[in-house]
């Protein structure tokens, strides 16, 4: 992790305890405007990526919600969270007891942001910083996708991946807070809650973040 | 090329649309929203400006409060907006909506300005090619493609009659568009979030050096006299059979009333 984006992120960023999940604390900002300026200024970028990772969005709080009250779908197994953002779910898994946990984000604050976070929350995380959807699905026993359906051109991509993903095997959990590029088929709902964002991302603060599994290319319909 | 976007913020068509005693639109009770055949010619604004670096500014008038509206059509894309709002412009006739967004056009720097069809609220339809006149420039309307032709013109495909006719025509110029244009894209979180940070100018009549009386309501040259909401329909049938089945039976329910 380069050193100047782990201080990019410690400098734009305060830790503090994930509403909803008081046990998690990640590194997170109150506005995303002025943070997403200073990326821009900070990498030379006036095209630079949201900085997703300093929020935690409605996708991933649902799915963290969901896996302290489900340890057992994630402990003693291999878990990937793709688009991982703030480490969130991948915190989540790690603390649900979860053999090994892979985070994936090509943001290279992502990147520095989850190592910070993991280690915030004394969880053993591994941070991949490149595009994984370029490739093969790994080979794990779960995929978590929290909120990756805000955007069609990613939601394009995502899908056929997971499903990919599903069909080496991997179970695959994704959390959406209700984005319009969600899939309309092919998702079992596991759970909604109602997850605290903020308006600086939402245009409420109180959304229902759902948990759903993505099913087999056999009984998907 | 500069393109300034006619929107128009009207109210949402699912929320409960009235009139008020006075004939005029009930703007409180729904909230406003982009025109929805604005957002058509804002695509194709918005392809203008992906193709050729065209710049996209909107241009609205309406009441206060129509901010959020506009907001919408920045996350799609365009730079800036200019509201023109004004507690005297409550009740303007076609008339009067010309001549305040063709003043306000005098005030921005435009090569291309781009009008739907018609509004969903008012559906007169003719506002784009009023301010052309009023402006003095040249009007396509129907137009179902457009495309640069060179720094100084515009090309564009138009329903003509039964057919289609393409014709090119000089810059600066109005051209309304119609749902031909392309499905409006969806707002990125990207567009939303950096909406926040954009221009959105607002305009009194004053700015525009528009005397509150002669244009408005106090200068409406129509005005409503009755109102009747559309007659009641009965409720639809849903045949959820299988499609041949469905067909076979909705066959049947025409002949049974006659329709074949």
């Amino acid at each position: 992790m380069p050193a100047s984006s782990r201080a990019f992120v410690l400098r734009h960023t305060r830790l503090r305890p994930v509403p909803g999940l008081e046990e998690v604390r990640l590194h997170l900002a109150d506005e995303v405007l002025a943070l997403w300026r200073a990326a821009q200024v900070e990498t030379g970028d006036p095209d630079a990526p949201l900085p997703y990772w300093a929020f935690a969005w409605g996708g991933g709080l649902a799915i963290g919600r969901w896996l302290r009250e489900h340890a057992e779908a994630v402990g003693g197994r291999r878990v990937l969270d793709l688009g991982s953002g703030s480490g969130l779910c991948a915190i989540a898994a790690a603390r649900a007891g979860a053999a090994g946990v892979t985070a994936v984000d090509i943001d290279p604050f992502a990147v520095a942001a989850i190592a910070l976070n993991a280690r915030a929350n004394a969880c053993r995380v591994a941070v991949i910083g490149r595009d994984l959807l370029d490739e093969e699905p790994p080979d794990v026993d779960v995929v978590l996708a929290g909120d990756c359906w805000y955007d069609a051109r990613l939601a394009g991509r995502v899908l056929p991946w997971l499903r990919r993903a599903r069909a080496r095997g991997s179970e695959v959990l994704v959390g959406d807070p209700g984005r319009r590029h969600l899939p309309t088929g092919g998702l079992v709902e596991l759970a909604a809650y109602a997850v605290r964002t903020t308006t600086e991302l939402e245009d409420l603060d109180l959304k229902t973040g759902r948990v759903f599994a993505l099913r087999d290319a056999l009984s998907a319909s | 090329m500069r393109i300034v976007v006619l929107v128009k913020p009207v109210p949402d068509a699912t929320g409960q649309e009235r009139l008020g005693p006075d004939g005029r639109l009930d703007r409180s009770a729904a909230p406003p929203v982009l025109n929805g055949n604005d957002e058509y010619t804002l695509e194709a604004a918005l392809r203008l400006a992906d193709s050729q670096g065209a710049e996209v500014t909107l241009l609205a008038m309406g009441p206060a409060g129509s901010q959020d509206a506009l907001r919408k059509g920045l996350a799609m894309g365009a730079a800036r907006a200019v509201l023109v709002t004004d507690l005297a412009l409550a009740g303007s006739c076609a008339l009067s909506t010309m001549e305040v967004l063709a003043a306000a056009l005098r005030a921005i720097p435009f090569d291309l300005v781009l009008a739907g069809a018609d509004s969903a609220d008012g559906g007169g339809g003719v506002v784009g090619a009023g301010i052309a006149t009023l402006l003095d420039l040249p009007l396509v309307s129907g137009a179902a493609a457009i495309d640069a032709a060179g720094e100084a013109a515009v090309r564009v495909r138009r329903i003509a009659g039964g057919g289609e006719e393409t014709v090119e025509v000089p810059l600066p110029a109005v051209v309304v568009g119609t749902q031909l244009l392309g499905e409006p894209r969806y707002p990125t979180l990207k567009g939303i979030m950096g909406a926040r940070a954009k221009e959105m100018a607002v305009r009194s009549l004053a700015d525009l050096g528009l005397a509150p009386g002669d244009v408005g309501g106090a200068a409406a040259t129509t005005v409503v006299l009755a109102q009747r909401p559309p007659a009641a329909r009965a409720a639809a049938r849903v045949v959820r059979e299988a499609p041949d089945a469905a067909a076979r039976e909705i066959v049947d329910l025409l002949i049974a009333r006659g329709a074949i």
